[in-house]
């Protein structure tokens, strides 16, 4: 008898989601098939014409309404890529009627919606991954240098991850002192708060390496971006993250434009530990690209259709030739529904995670460290 | 007595980075701080003992010291009252002392900094926003004070703006504290300065972020190195240091009371974390 074939609903392209980035991984795997696209009947014409375009494209049905597509026999896993504030509803829906969950990013919006999901998933005994933060190079590399034991004990992280995208204008005063926005609200049509989207993968990698954190202390308020300086939201900021056993790590993340980085932005990381020091850069290994007619016919322009260029990429001079992790992730998703096993990530560590993030926006909303109580559930 | 222009006073690192391998000035001799191992070689400009010793059989213009230790402050107090022109890279404890003796900024004798700061006053650079530095290992609790010292002096130049307040969140005991130290000014702009134990040379490792662009000094990449079968032996690079500029300061700066204080605070800070473990917040700074 053959290996199963696993079949997947992808529920939406959501232009905040990275349903797009999984598309080739799920082609790819030889146990997967992707068996439809499903969203809301009522989402705007623009992401339904998206997702139609997508159906079309992979040759499967477009169902108007979630609940009934997540029911249909043929559905094993819900391929979760809507806006944040929605993901919680439909996985708990999923795990209603015994579908594995792979979910882009974040489980939910906030503390109660996470732990919703994960009373969901806990009760219907499913199967969960959220594949973003465990299986990438950075991760990877640190998971090598660490294992090696010749760090010694780690004690200490920094992690700095950016985004090289857009193009920064200067803040006009009157924005410049703007009360920081509280957590909550993540989406607007023009930004992304940016110490979720991208601080999330360094504090991912925190959190695996490190034991219950104590201490969660953000600093923000200094802006690249007018956009995110007109809403008082963060384009940049950083982290302090302490652990149980005293060890420190310390993060910077952000949307840094178009001209902080000839690489996309870096993705570096350095492991204090009781021998030595570890350097783990994302980027690498890979190939330096420069060629003459970048510099002499060089034209870029941002498409004004995406300012923030969260689905197009930014001039790069090196071409990373490291390991597809929608790829890794999904192999052990895959591995998991086998055996019975546990992915690396899982909804229970993604609601840890959020759990991080929205003490690090209370810091900031503070001006002080928040302190995390060991005794209590993250949510 | 023998007259000599000036004594440089510091560990081995020091004498390595700014007199071993830089044309100095004549009659400049390096003294080692107390409390560390004499070196194998011998040099006519190299001395090891106790500063209170030297001081018998030489007659200084000015001293420079470049680490701290246990004793500095009676070693200044004795130079000063023998009409020393005195000028350390740190505070040291005691406060009317403190404001009788120049300051320096190391950050002036490294080439790499200094086009570092040319660099970000471009106009292209934009407006700085971040500014990372691990800074190279220090071994006692008073030369990882003057590490953060220097550090906060260099932040405060690279980001263009006052100290707001500072976060210090410090892990293991003794030489083998880690201090993560998150600095924000006035403007909102971020620094961490991490100040490692001292069990590694990563030399200063930098970035810069500005809102055109980015400036980073990068340990391993401009560490010449040697490839072998099994191993990778990293150098130190050769940006020169210029010991002379120390010297070539026009005006001498001093503390001031109130950044006297903080760095006070700061020292309070790393102690608390060096005995106990747990991070530190000083906010509100006059600076």
């Amino acid at each position: 008898m053959g290996l199963k074939t696993y079949g997947v609903l992808l529920v939406s392209f959501s232009k905040h989601s990275h349903q797009n980035s999984f598309v080739t991984a799920f082609l790819d795997n030889p146990r997967i098939k992707i068996v439809g696209i499903a969203d809301d009947d009522d989402v705007e014409n623009e992401l339904k014409l998206l997702n139609r375009k997508w159906a079309d494209r992979l040759n499967v049905p477009y169902f108007e309404g979630i609940s009934n597509a997540i029911q249909l026999r043929e559905v094993d896993i819900v391929s979760i890529g809507h806006e944040i504030e929605k993901r919680a509803d439909i996985a708990i829906t999923a795990a209603s009627y015994g579908k594995h969950l792979w979910i882009d990013k974040f489980i939910g919006a906030n503390r109660s919606q996470c732990l919703s999901v994960v009373e969901a998933a806990d009760n219907a005994n499913i199967k969960t991954i959220i594949p973003s933060y465990a299986y990438n190079d950075l991760m990877n590399q640190n998971n090598m240098l660490i294992n090696s034991g010749q760090l010694g004990e780690l004690r200490a992280i920094h992690i700095d991850i950016f985004f090289g995208k857009g193009i920064p204008n200067p803040i006009p005063d009157e924005n410049k002192n703007k009360p920081f926005l509280p957590p909550g609200r993540w989406k607007f049509p023009d930004i992304k708060r940016e110490i979720l989207t991208i601080g999330a993968y360094a504090v991912a990698l925190v959190q695996i390496n490190f034991g219950p954190i104590t201490e969660v202390y953000g600093q923000g308020g200094a802006y690249f971006f007018k956009e995110h300086a007109s809403h008082g939201a963060d384009d940049f900021g950083t982290l302090t993250i302490i652990d149980n056993t005293g060890r420190v790590a310390t993060i910077s993340s952000g949307r840094t434009g178009i001209g902080s980085d000839g690489a996309g932005g870096p993705a570096q990381g350095f492991l204090f530990g009781t021998q030595g020091v570890g350097r783990i850069d994302g980027k690498r290994p890979g190939v330096a690209s420069f060629m003459r007619e970048n510099l002499t016919n060089y034209d870029y322009q941002v498409n004004p259709d995406d300012p923030m260029q969260w689905h197009s990429a930014s001039p790069n001079f090196l071409v990373p030739t490291g390991l597809d992790f929608v790829k890794e992730a999904l192999n052990d998703f895959i591995h998991a529904l086998d055996t019975g096993g546990k992915p690396k990530f899982t909804v229970k560590d993604a609601q840890y995670h959020m759990n991080l993030l929205l003490s690090a926006y209370e810091s900031i909303l503070n001006g002080s460290p928040v302190t995390l109580d060991l005794n209590e559930e993250a949510c | 007595m023998k007259p000599i222009d000036t004594l440089l006073v510091g560990q081995i690192r020091d004498y390595n980075k700014y007199f071993n391998k830089n044309p100095v000035k004549e009659k400049t001799i390096f003294v080692q701080i107390p409390g560390s191992q004499k070196p194998s070689f011998n040099s006519d400009n190299f001395l090891h003992g106790p500063l209170s010793n030297i001081l018998k059989t030489i007659h200084p213009q000015k001293a420079i010291f470049l680490s701290s230790y246990r004793g500095i402050v009676s070693d200044i107090k004795q130079l000063l009252k023998e009409q020393v022109e005195v000028r350390t890279a740190g505070p040291i404890e005691n406060s009317s002392i403190t404001k009788r003796h120049g300051i320096i900024d190391i950050y002036k004798t490294d080439g790499q900094l200094q086009v570092m700061l040319g660099l970000s006053q471009k106009l292209s650079f934009g407006n700085p926003i971040y500014l990372r530095i691990i800074a190279s290992s220090q071994k006692t609790l008073l030369n990882k004070w003057w590490s953060a010292f220097q550090l906060c002096r260099l932040a405060t130049q690279l980001l263009d703006s006052p100290l707001k307040h500072i976060y210090i969140a410090a892990n293991g005991r003794g030489p083998q504290l880690h201090a993560s130290i998150t600095l924000t000014t006035k403007q909102n702009t971020i620094s961490h300065l991490i100040v490692p134990a001292d069990n590694i040379r990563v030399g200063d490792d930098i970035l810069f972020l500005g809102t055109g662009g980015t400036l980073s000094v990068n340990t391993l990449i401009n560490s010449p190195g040697i490839l072998t079968k099994s191993d990778l032996k990293l150098y130190p690079n050769l940006t020169p240091q210029n010991p002379n500029s120390f010297e070539d300061n026009d005006k001498l700066d001093f503390l001031n009371s109130g950044d006297y204080n903080f760095y006070q605070q700061l020292l309070a800070c790393l102690r608390k974390s060096y005995r106990k473990g747990s991070s530190c917040y000083i906010e509100n700074l006059q600076s």
